[in-house]
């Protein structure tokens, strides 16, 4: 009993760390060449000093720049207690100039214990941070710029970067302006103007690259440790490994029924017949075909086809080709196939019993029809 | 799904109860609430689920029941986001509902089906956190405005702050005799359920990978989210990335597990196994969606039972015999009109039955075995209707020669030998119209062919059509026009005639007629119109 306690919580204690990104990259702290110290050096610099920076966080997604930031931010707002305030903002949040600029002047507020009004307007809230800037800046306090998705904030007229960087230039100010960006060319997407106001970019964030997948491995088969053992065996692993080499067409296709993939069949042999585009109607017409050539019992109405089709539709392995139609009904309208042939040969091989798999290949006549007769 | 309904309806109850008893109407008095909210609202309710019962409740989930009781772990323990996906009606909602009851979690419950806009979504989702209900003294409105994703995770983070704080304070607490309802840990987990249709909405390109950050942006400890789709996640096509979700799959049914769930809940199982003997393998073949076919089982299986006299008696292998027999005419076209509602499957093989001749069931050909339109509609716009597929169907050269003043029912080609060239041509244009569709027409056009047609039709109607308003001689025209038009405007709204795109030079709105030729015909034999001479054969 004791023994599962302590498997009990050495698994929380596992999973906790797992969900924790400041964890997982703090042992990657240490090094006096790692991005936590130059970020580290750069910020410090600019506390101390008293000089603006900006600077730009580029890597794939999941390397860690917003949890080694997030680092850097804790232990400097340990050194320097009330001498740094955080603003954050993120590109999928606060896309709009309008609501970046609310958000920011609320912020502001929640820190200096101001009164944050709704309804103030776009230029109340832009000149209320110019005005914090410089007072910030008379009181030798220095305000971070946490700009995440970076590149969302690029689009468009850019006019939270410019007055940004524009108002970091012009007045007494301490600030420092952290983008973090997953698009490697994000200094690229900046106008002129907002580049003259120099970013330095620190890029070297590769090391550490998909780290966010070895993560969910291992958080899989940290789940299914058997507690009564106490240590994880190799079948967690293997059970983890497998949910990661799902092959979502492939279950897909098992997923279907069978007049589902007769009328992929038919699709197929369409398009091996060089027919550029296809719609239901020339579906029928092929299934009709077949049956007349091959006499099979699977010969169904052409409603129970539409709704196959339909089904066939909703779980993505076709899709219309023309954009919203013209008010043309689902019989008329251009589909595509969007399942390889390699992986539709694969699947019918895989779906037990299936008599469709004689079909795929156009102009190929399968002798044993026989057999077929018999299945249903 | 019988079955699977009342978990549903004991979930309901929770909450209902507070609903029943409405907070004090304006001008009512003396009404208090029955139930005051609280945190442990959050929590499934009812009648506590041992995990056999959970089990046996879903007997070919097992695995992933497992799954998800592994991932959701011990309580307070943190997870990180999962998606749940599988085809329609393969128990997702069930299951996680079912699994949440047993592990006693506290959770928040979205469906972007009752929530068809992001605003609805957040709303909803801020409400049930805030232990909010909507009612009449407040006009139904929400306890937050909340339209911007920024305001969402703002409100987000101060209210789950809440929840959790008393979650934290009354687990303290343990002696209390609600102990065993209230919820365990302190995470409260956020169930988005039909992902899928966020999709179609017209923000889903902003909208889709907020949700799927969501859990990033938040950084909450006490928070996890699960997601459920009926596709699979690398259908979400989206040009910004996303760390994406542990995926839990739920494949559909195998034939033994579709047979274990029908029999359940049956009264004369042994009975009810036989009939599935005979119809579940060939209808299997078309659909292997469990509510599609439970519901045309039920309606089946009443016809299959119709010689048994004792419905609860275990038939022997005579008595199957005999049930097979008279049941099998019943198969094939219940195959073929396996979509349409039972009703109707079952009234058609009536009437077939009724009109057999010389001891043969009549074929159904194409499920509509009434020579009739099944409902009425007045003459005009049966003239209109076919004009309109006249339209459509014939291209607008051949209009001169077919409407002439001879009535254009004389084939004034001489026939001569098709040479190959003709037909290869033939089969180009027959294959155009396959995939083409339906021709666009102007509505002069339409409205050219409608007098064409009325002005040769049989003076000698019954007055029972006359009253219909229609008028033969033609004398009072702009009366015409005006009943002509209003009864293409309710073709319209029928969805017989649809508005295809409109020309860009005239900028006038071109139509297009959507029925389909069966239909037509059965329109112009009820008016006794020669159909088949004006169609223009390739």
């Amino acid at each position: 009993m004791a023994v599962q306690n302590h498997a009990r919580d050495a698994q929380n204690l596992l999973r906790s760390r797992l969900c924790n990104p400041s964890f997982v990259f703090k042992a990657l702290s240490g090094s006096p060449d790692s991005n936590y110290s130059k970020l580290k050096f750069i910020l410090s610099s600019s506390v101390t000093e008293a000089c603006n920076n900006s600077l730009l966080l580029l890597g794939p997604r999941g390397s860690g720049k917003t949890a080694v930031l997030e680092l850097v931010l804790n232990d400097l707002l340990e050194e320097y207690p009330d001498m740094i305030s955080v603003i954050r903002l993120n590109g999928l949040l606060h896309n709009d100039d309008n609501c970046a600029f609310k958000e920011i002047s609320r912020q502001l507020c929640v820190e200096h214990h101001l009164l944050f009004s709704k309804m103030a307007s776009f230029d109340d809230n832009s000149q209320f941070l110019i005005a914090m800037l410089r007072e910030c800046g008379l009181a030798h306090k220095t305000i971070v710029f946490v700009l995440e998705e970076f590149d969302l904030f690029a689009q468009g007229k850019q006019r939270l970067l410019y007055s940004l960087l524009d108002a970091m230039q012009s007045i007494t100010s301490q600030a420092a302006v952290i983008g973090i960006s997953c698009r490697l060319d994000a200094d690229q997407l900046l106008e002129k103007r907002v580049a003259a106001a120099h970013l330095t970019i620190a890029n070297g964030l590769n090391s550490s690259k998909r780290l966010c997948y070895s993560i969910q491995y291992k958080a899989r088969a940290v789940s299914s440790i058997d507690v009564k053992s106490g240590y994880p065996s190799l079948d967690n692993f293997k059970t983890a490994l497998s949910s990661f080499r799902r092959q979502p067409k492939q279950e897909c296709i098992k997923d279907c029924s069978i007049l589902e993939l007769y009328i992929l069949a038919c699709i197929r042999r369409l398009e091996s017949k060089e027919q550029k585009s296809y719609n239901f109607n020339s579906v029928m017409k092929e299934y009709k075909s077949i049956h007349d050539q091959f006499q099979t019992s699977d010969d169904y109405a052409r409603n129970v086809c539409l709704r196959a089709f339909e089904r066939l539709l909703q779980r993505d392995l076709i899709c219309f080709s023309d954009n919203r139609g013209q008010g043309q009904s689902v019989e008329f309208r251009p589909v595509k196939c969007l399942i390889s042939h390699f992986e539709l040969q694969e699947g019918i091989k895989a779906y037990r019993s299936c008599p469709v798999s004689c079909f795929l290949h156009y102009g190929f006549c399968y002798s044993g029809i026989s057999l077929l007769a018999g299945v249903s | 799904m019988g079955k699977e309904e009342s978990p549903q309806a004991a979930r309901r109850t929770t909450r209902s109860s507070c609903a029943a008893a409405s907070n004090g109407e304006v001008g009512r008095s003396t009404f208090t609430p029955l139930h005051n909210p609280t945190v442990s609202d959050l929590a499934f309710g009812g009648e506590p689920l041992s995990s056999e019962d959970l089990r046996s409740g879903f007997p070919a989930r097992r695995p992933q029941i497992l799954e998800l009781v592994h991932l959701l772990g011990p309580p307070s323990s943190p997870m990180l986001p999962l998606f749940v996906y599988g085809g329609a009606s393969t128990g997702k909602t069930t299951v996680i509902l079912q699994v949440f009851r047993h592990l006693n979690r506290p959770f928040v419950y979205a469906s972007c089906r009752t929530c068809y806009s992001p605003r609805i979504l957040f709303e909803s989702i801020l409400n049930q956190l805030l232990l909010h209900r909507k009612n009449e003294a407040s006009g139904y409105s929400s306890a937050k405005r909340c339209e911007k994703p920024s305001d969402f995770v703002n409100f987000l983070r101060e209210d789950v702050g809440k929840v959790v704080d008393s979650l934290k304070d009354r687990s303290g607490k343990r002696k209390s005799n609600k102990s065993r309802k209230w919820p365990k840990g302190d995470i409260l987990y956020l169930i988005i359920d039909n992902l899928e249709l966020v999709r179609e909405w017209d923000k889903s390109s902003s909208l889709l990978p907020f949700l799927f950050n969501l859990y990033d942006i938040l950084k909450l400890p006490n928070f996890a989210l699960i997601f459920v789709s009926s596709s699979s996640p690398d259908t979400y096509y989206s040009s910004m990335g996303y760390i994406e979700p542990i995926p839990v799959f739920f494949p559909e049914y195998t034939e033994e597990d579709l047979r274990q769930l029908l029999i359940r809940n049956q009264a004369n199982q042994k009975l009810y196994s036989c009939f599935l003997d005979i119809v579940l393998r060939p209808f299997s073949r078309v659909t292997r969606r469990l509510d599609e076919l439970s519901t045309v089982f039920s309606s089946l299986f009443q016809k299959y039972c119709e010689p048994l006299s004792d419905t609860s008696s275990f038939p022997n292998d005579e008595m199957k015999r005999r049930l097979f027999s008279h049941f099998r005419p019943y198969i094939s076209p219940a195959l073929n009109e396996i979509f349409w509602g039972p009703s109707q499957c079952l009234s058609g093989i009536e009437s077939g039955k009724v009109t057999r001749q010389r001891g043969s069931i009549r074929k159904h050909e194409d499920n509509e075995d009434f020579t009739e339109i099944g409902f009425h509609m007045s003459t005009a716009a049966k003239y209109l209707l076919i004009s309109a597929f006249l339209a459509s169907r014939n291209p607008a050269t051949l209009d001169a020669s077919l409407f002439d003043s001879t009535g254009g029912s004389d084939n004034r080609k001489r026939k001569r030998k098709a040479s190959e060239k003709s037909m290869e041509q033939k089969e180009t244009v027959e294959q155009e119209s396959l995939m083409k569709g339906p021709g666009t027409f102007p509505l002069e056009r339409l409205l050219a062919i409608f007098q064409c047609i009325t002005s040769v039709i049989d003076v000698s109607i019954d007055e029972e059509e006359h009253g219909d308003g229609f008028s033969t001689d033609g004398g009072n025209s702009s009366w015409l026009m005006s009943n002509v038009l209003s009864q293409l405007s309710s073709l319209c709204d029928a969805n017989f005639i649809a508005k295809g795109g409109s020309c860009p030079l005239e900028g006038s709105t071109r139509y297009r007629c959507t029925i389909s030729e069966d239909f037509a015909l059965k329109v112009a034999r009820s008016i006794k119109f020669a159909l088949p001479n004006y169609l223009c054969r390739r």
